[in-house]
């Protein structure tokens, strides 16, 4: 089961943005969805691909390598007394780490059996089976929320309906979930997708907080250097947008949390 | 903090607390004294002649210039009046690329002063002189003590006489008057006498200071009795403790002038908070907190606070130091580990632990003891040892067929090389030694049992360290011999030693194979932990059995705060198999830099955390740690930071601090990014490395920082 492989592009060791805790977050390479502002480009294909170099200068990279299970758990159980000791564990990201099915489950088995945490990082768009697979595996879930369902499908190109039918599902069986929500002004920030958002929150029964991710225009150094001519381009998010965003979305949270 | 304070800030920073030198003349017959009577009588009437200076805002006494014309500037740094010809023309200059001689950190026992006063150390005098009554030398230096300690009641007693002369002044506001009466007594009390309050026992410190400028050593320890007993009779109010603190940080501050070399730094006057008590619990208490919190009101690069922490420290006591330190612009507080440091003072090096318990950190950042001489200050070019071998016994290294033979060779030229480091050491306290102190010698344990200066052997309480400078060069370079020359096979020692004499020229593409598969240390490899290990070991096994000349065990570790060495030596190191090329700089520290930490934070501290199994290295070890501002700026990230500080200890590292990225060195960065290969910043949901970014996103990741900032 440790030989099963995928494609990963990148181990972040110290991440401390996905999820509790001290956590390293597997990068898995490839993904079904085109969101228009995707902050990792390089994570849509499900081949290793060329990247020229940040400076222009120095020879290309190569993003994406083939890993087995067993690899990247070494890399992995290295951390355990800094995740044993600030109540961390490990990420799978991507990506979409349910489109690597069976890799994400061995993984987050041998995890498990290692007594690490485990979290998934995942736009939910995959088959039920897939998740009711991983559930007892997870303890975890870092969940995508990109878009209304009256935009979903143009932004991200998906519909919204199997997404939230699985987190209903995930909801129904007593998960954890984090609502994480890429926030592009102008795009999908309207007080109405965002009250859509709170909603779900309110109406969903185990969901802890939400992250908000304000959009950073970080993919398009990248589109440039994947030899890309055409990228979405949107600004930084202003100080009044992160105020409303958090009118409507935090106060929920800070309620919550109390 | 009140007006007062802030006013004597503002003074120290300006450099406007200095009383005048006046000149002495001896008179000629002293000459015929022996060294310690001669040096106590000019000390006595050097101090009894200089003003008794304060403002009109001092509520602390004492502050005093010595020129030189006694001994040396003192002993602290320096020892021998004609210390620096005699550094001029030799130890100042490295040896043959080796080894370099500066100045080191003694510190005095002032809580013993405090304790027992100076009649208390009259009456170990008097003990100690039946013990030598045939031998007129000792003799001699015991009634060179005594002598020293009427001179310096004396001089408390003339401070003393100054306040009372203020207080009557008729122009003196009511207020001021009660004060200086207030100061009288206290100085009429202090040092002579045991402090019976915390005024007086700060006061014993501020005045007694300058015989030993350097750490003030465990103030959280030493004055707590009195500040518990203050605050428990009603004679001590917390704010009067925090202002009489405020007050004795502002004159250590004040001590190095804004006109020295040394006035950027924060290293001179290093203490600790927290550590064990000798019953081995907790020693951190409200009078650290205290502490800290007073020294973090005050916008001074001096003093400076380690932590110590150990596996009793509460997380909020380091998440309370932490955050200090996140939010202290001055950049005064590091952090140290006592289990790794204590294990090997009590193992190795045989200390009983009621004086283990004890230690204290100093200067940059070299552990010491309070009444104890720092002995070493030898600053090693570690590189040199490898060079050697590669180009002096060139045909034995490309004879070997096996690592394991090669680095038999290496061991022996590394021997060498410590072998003349000790002797360097040894060389240096002989010239220091020519000096008789009769001033300091009286603050340091051992000196008047032994009726011996401290600079003759006279301490019995120790630390002995020499400073590599460049292991991480050195670890990293043995690393790409294993793994290229003799594992992989990926070239001959012949083609390594080609590039490396041509420093790389037309051997381009080695040096970028070795930079991108070299398995360095840093990053949680087996490989280069092992080299590490291996190389520790060999250190060890060089000091095991060995001493100095005065009989005390050798420690190493791998930090000088002489940062122009780092420049120094390396412009004179040829290219070495890490890839560095010939004259630039060597690393410091324990860490890793350029880029060869390529696995995160947490695979170079727990390598850094495992990096010595013999202990030998709990000399000044250091581990810089670079983060992004955010990681500080924002609070759930904070609590990571302090989990994986804690982490790191636990895990046995010895020493950290940290750097959070500000924007101006994001600017140096951005200008410069070959030396900043290292620097990660964080862009929302991930992080990258800073020079590899776009010029727009950096300006960006600038412009963000700064606004956080």
């Amino acid at each position: 089961m440790n030989d099963e492989i995928a494609i990963v592009f990148d181990i972040e060791k110290f991440a401390v943005h996905d999820g509790p805790g001290i956590r390293t977050v597997v990068f898995l390479k490839g993904c079904p969805l085109r969101c228009l502002w995707c902050h990792n480009p390089e994570s849509q294909s499900f081949e290793p691909e060329q990247m020229a170099s940040a400076d222009g200068t120095s020879p290309p990279e190569t993003v994406g390598r083939p890993m087995t299970v067993e690899e990247v758990m070494a890399s992995v159980r290295k951390d355990k007394a800094f995740y044993d000791n600030s109540g961390g564990g490990l990420t799978i990201s991507g990506g979409e780490p349910l489109a690597h099915f069976e890799f994400t489950r061995a993984l987050l088995a041998a995890a498990k059996t290692e007594g690490i945490h485990t979290a998934v990082e995942t736009s939910g768009y995959a088959p039920r089976e897939r998740i009711e697979a991983l559930l007892p595996l997870v303890n975890l879930w870092l969940w995508d929320v990109k878009a209304p369902p009256s935009l979903h499908e143009k932004l991200v190109g998906c519909p919204a309906e199997p997404i939230l039918d699985n987190l209903a599902f995930l909801s129904s069986r007593g998960a954890s979930v984090v609502l994480r929500c890429p926030l592009v002004p102008g795009v999908n920030d309207s007080n109405e997708a965002l009250r859509h958002i709170r909603r779900l929150s309110e109406t969903t029964p185990g969901i802890v907080r939400i992250d908000i991710e304000p959009y950073h225009p970080m993919g398009e150094d990248k589109n440039r250097r994947l030899g890309r001519t055409d990228w979405f381009r949107a600004p930084f998010a202003s100080d009044a947008d992160k105020a409303r965003w958090r009118t409507i979305l935090q106060e929920w949270q800070a309620k919550n949390e109390q | 903090m009140n007006d007062r304070i802030q006013r004597l800030i503002v003074a120290a920073r300006a450099g406007d607390i200095y009383p005048k030198q006046v000149k002495v003349d001896y008179d000629a017959f002293d000459e015929k004294l022996s060294d310690p009577q001669r040096i106590a009588k000019r000390l006595t009437e050097y101090m009894s002649a200089q003003p008794c200076a304060f403002s009109d805002d001092n509520e602390l006494v004492g502050m005093i210039r010595f020129d030189g014309s006694v001994e040396g500037p003192l002993f602290p740094r320096i020892g021998h009046r004609f210390f620096y010809e005699a550094a001029g023309k030799y130890y100042r200059h490295p040896q043959e690329n080796l080894c370099t001689f500066e100045w080191q950190h003694s510190n005095a026992d002032f809580g013993k002063v405090i304790r027992i006063g100076l009649v208390g150390l009259r009456a170990e005098i008097v003990g100690a002189r039946r013990q030598y009554e045939s031998d007129m030398k000792r003799l001699e230096f015991l009634a060179g003590l005594e002598s020293m300690i009427r001179g310096i009641v004396n001089r408390s007693h003339q401070y003393a006489a100054e306040c009372r002369r203020r207080a009557v002044d008729p122009a003196t506001p009511p207020k001021r008057r009660a004060a200086l009466l207030r100061m009288a007594a206290n100085c009429e009390r202090v040092p002579e006498h045991p402090a019976q309050t915390f005024e007086e026992a700060v006061q014993c410190l501020y005045f007694s200071f300058q015989f030993q400028p350097d750490s003030i050593g465990r103030p959280d320890q030493y004055l707590l009795p009195l500040y518990e007993r203050g605050l428990a009779d009603g004679t001590l109010t917390r704010d009067h403790a925090k202002e009489l603190l405020q007050e004795l940080f502002v004159m250590i501050h004040g001590y190095t002038p804004p006109s020295s070399g040394n006035a950027d730094k924060g290293a001179e006057s290093h203490f600790v908070v927290g550590g064990y008590t000798i019953d081995r619990r907790c020693a951190w208490n409200d009078l650290s907190e205290l502490i800290v919190e007073s020294l973090m009101e005050t916008d001074l690069v001096r003093p400076q606070i380690s932590l110590r922490w150990n596996q009793l420290t509460p997380r909020s006591v380091l998440r309370r130091m932490l955050d200090a330190e996140r939010r202290d612009k001055n950049k005064r507080i590091a952090f140290v580990n006592d289990e790794p440091r204590i294990a090997d003072m009590t193992g190795r090096r045989g200390m009983p632990w009621k004086e283990a318990f004890d230690y204290i950190m100093v200067g940059c950042n070299e552990p010491a003891f309070q009444g104890g001489i720092s002995l070493g200050g030898n600053t090693v070019n570690i590189v040199r040892s490898l060079v050697r071998t590669l180009d002096g016994r060139r045909a034995e290294a490309l004879a070997c067929r096996d690592f394991d033979s090669f680095y038999a060779l290496y061991e022996q030229e590394l021997r060498h090389d410590l072998e003349t480091i000790l002797d360097y050491s040894n060389r240096f306290n002989m010239l220091r030694s020519r000096d008789c102190n009769v001033l300091t010698s009286l603050l340091m344990s051992g000196c008047i049992e032994r009726a011996a200066s401290v600079t003759q052997g006279g301490a019995t309480r120790a630390l002995w360290c020499a400073h590599f400078m460049g292991s991480t060069n050195l670890i990293d370079s043995l690393c790409v011999i294993r793994q290229f020359v003799f594992e992989e096979k990926r070239c001959t020692m012949e083609a390594l030693l080609a590039a490396l004499d041509a420093d790389w020229k037309g051997h381009e593409a080695l040096r970028e194979e070795i930079l991108r598969d070299g398995r360095f240390y840093g990053n949680g490899d087996d490989l280069a932990d092992s080299v590490a290990h291996r190389f520790y070991r060999s250190v060890a096994a060089f000091a095991e059995g060995r001493t100095d000349f005065f009989g005390h065990p050798l420690t190493f570790g791998n930090l000088t705060g002489y940062n122009a060495h780092f420049a120094w030596f390396g412009a004179q190191t040829k290219a070495t198999p890490d890839g560095r090329v010939f004259g630039s700089a060597l690393l410091f520290g324990g860490g890793q830099s350029n880029g060869k930490d390529r696995d995160g934070p947490t695979s170079l501290m727990r390598s850094v955390a495992h990096m010595d199994p013999t202990g030998i290295m709990t000399g000044d070890s250091i581990l810089n740690l670079s983060v992004d501002e955010r990681i500080v700026t924002d609070d759930e990230s904070f609590e990571k930071l302090v989990a994986l500080v804690e982490t790191y200890f636990r895990e046995g590292g010895l020493h950290i601090q940290l750097n959070h990225v500000s924007a101006e060195e994001l600017r140096a960065a951005k200008a410069n990014p070959d030396a900043y290969k290292s620097l990660r910043v964080r862009i929302s949901g991930f992080s990258a490395y800073f020079v590899g970014l776009a010029e727009s996103i950096q300006d960006d990741v600038i412009a963000r920082t700064e606004y956080k900032a």
